[in-house]
């Protein structure tokens, strides 16, 4: 299966993180992708994102309302949104990846 | 779909790391006023007994500490770990130098992109003074620099806190309406999402007065009291027309309540997801009725975050009550008569 990575993050880290990332999950489910989201909320770090999740992904979506390390994604296409955009339209995420229309980072 | 600003999202940063502080704070000095509730107008209203002045005590260095968090993490998230240092002394000089939470905004970014500069000046050092860049020269130059910037910001900002100040104070019954309604609407519109902290920082912000001391502000009020409609109005809708939502967004009700009353706009997300034409406009509308209304009635908040707990803090609790159930009941009512009973949406997926 092919795979997807994701980090979500949200100011208060409570809702919307947790919000995007299961969005993300279930519209990737529904395209036929394994979708890894790490996410970055009040607790801390969750669900982080290995070197060998990073290799292994045809690409990245960054669902952040703060700044989160993006260095590692060097190389990958990578989506940059906001959560609001990941709870909404996260089929339209994985569309244009689909399509190819992800700029590489 | 965009991306968000990177201003907004280094402002940002600095407000997800200062929200603990703010409500362990709050929270705190409030009770410590709360377990002296007996000595209330008096001059030690908050310290009088041994537990109270423990738990002023410990809340208010919670608290004293989240203007330099704001600025360290704002220059965090714009510099990397050498802005975090100078950004907590940009925050801590707002803090003393009274220019509050304008000036650590402002002093995060300053310190920030000083670090920054700095990080480009030396960029062409050869690899072996490394280890002196980032011990000696990011750290020293680093705070002398945003020192030197502090005086200039606090000399800016520190007039237009006490203008703000007066404006709040000096607002007729009218534009107090206004500005409550405006700010509960704000607050509901995307429940935690950027509008809503816009609002919220502004009534945050209001509460710094002459000298960087913490004033009562009516803002605050508003904010304090309409905030709390918004989550909660979504519980209260469960329990009177339990026949228009799902048994998963019931459950969601509970939580709903839970974070309502601590002043968390996230419970109702749920809510406006499912039902997004229906349950916006309604806990907007009832969190400008619950903030025109405290406006109205010129009710203050002294603590940066509303909430049963910090219920002390307001000029009049009975009052400021009212105005939050007023504000629930026309959400609840409102999204009571906008939903359509709920049907059970059929598995069509697992039928074929």
């Amino acid at each position: 299966m092919k795979k997807i990575i994701a980090v979500a993050s949200c100011p208060a880290g409570i809702a919307h993180t947790y919000l995007a990332a299961e969005s993300l999950e279930k519209a990737g489910k529904k395209c036929g992708y394994l979708v890894k989201v790490e996410t970055e909320g009040a607790g801390g770090t969750s669900n982080k994102l290995t070197k060998e999740d990073i290799t292994e992904a045809v690409a990245v979506i960054v669902a952040a309302d703060t700044n989160v390390p993006v260095e590692r994604f060097r190389g990958k296409p990578v989506l940059f949104i906001s959560t609001g955009d990941a709870i909404r339209s996260a089929a339209k995420c994985i569309q244009l990846i689909e399509d190819g229309k992800v700029d590489i980072y | 779909m965009k991306r968000r600003s990177s201003f907004y999202r280094d402002v940002m940063s600095g407000v997800s790391h200062f929200i603990p502080f703010i409500v362990a704070g709050g929270m705190l000095i409030s009770f410590a006023f709360l377990f002296d509730a007996s000595n209330a107008g008096t001059a030690t209203f908050g310290a009088t007994n041994a537990f109270s002045a423990w738990l002023l005590n410990i809340g208010g260095i919670a608290m004293g500490l989240m203007l330099p968090i704001l600025a360290g993490y704002i220059a965090f998230s714009i510099a990397d770990r050498p802005g975090l240092l100078a950004g907590m002394l940009a925050g801590m000089l707002a803090k003393n130098g009274g220019s509050g939470f304008l000036g650590a905004i402002a002093g995060g970014f300053a310190a920030g992109y000083i670090i920054k500069l700095l990080k480009t000046a030396t960029k062409g050092l050869p690899l072996s003074f490394e280890g002196a860049k980032t011990l000696i020269i990011f750290p020293v130059l680093g705070v002398l620099l945003t020192g030197l910037v502090m005086i200039g910001v606090n000399f800016v900002v520190v007039p237009i806190n006490t203008v703000l100040n007066s404006l709040l104070q000096n607002l007729n019954e009218g534009s107090a309406v206004v500005l409550g309604a405006v700010i509960g609407a704000m607050l509901a519109f995307d429940m935690g999402g950027p509008v809503n902290k816009v609002a919220y920082l502004f009534a945050v912000a209001s509460l710094t007065g002459n000298a960087g001391i913490t004033v009562p502000s009516i803002a605050m009020g508003a904010a304090g009291c309409s905030g709390m409609t918004i989550s909660t109005s979504c519980f209260l809708a469960t329990i009177l027309f339990p026949k228009k939502f799902s048994q998963q967004l019931k459950d969601s009700g509970k939580a709903a309540l839970i974070m309502g009353l601590s002043y968390i706009g996230e419970g109702a997300i749920p809510f406006a997801i499912e039902h997004p034409k229906e349950v916006i406009p309604s806990i907007m509308t009832g969190a400008a009725v619950a903030g025109g209304l405290s406006g109205f009635l010129k009710l203050t908040l002294t603590a940066p975050i509303g909430g049963v707990f910090t219920l002390p803090l307001t000029s009049n609790v009975l009052l400021y009550l009212l105005c939050f159930v007023i504000g629930t009941l026309v959400s609840t009512f409102m999204m009571g008569t906008m939903l359509k009973e709920y049907v059970e949406e059929e598995n069509l997926d697992e039928e074929s």
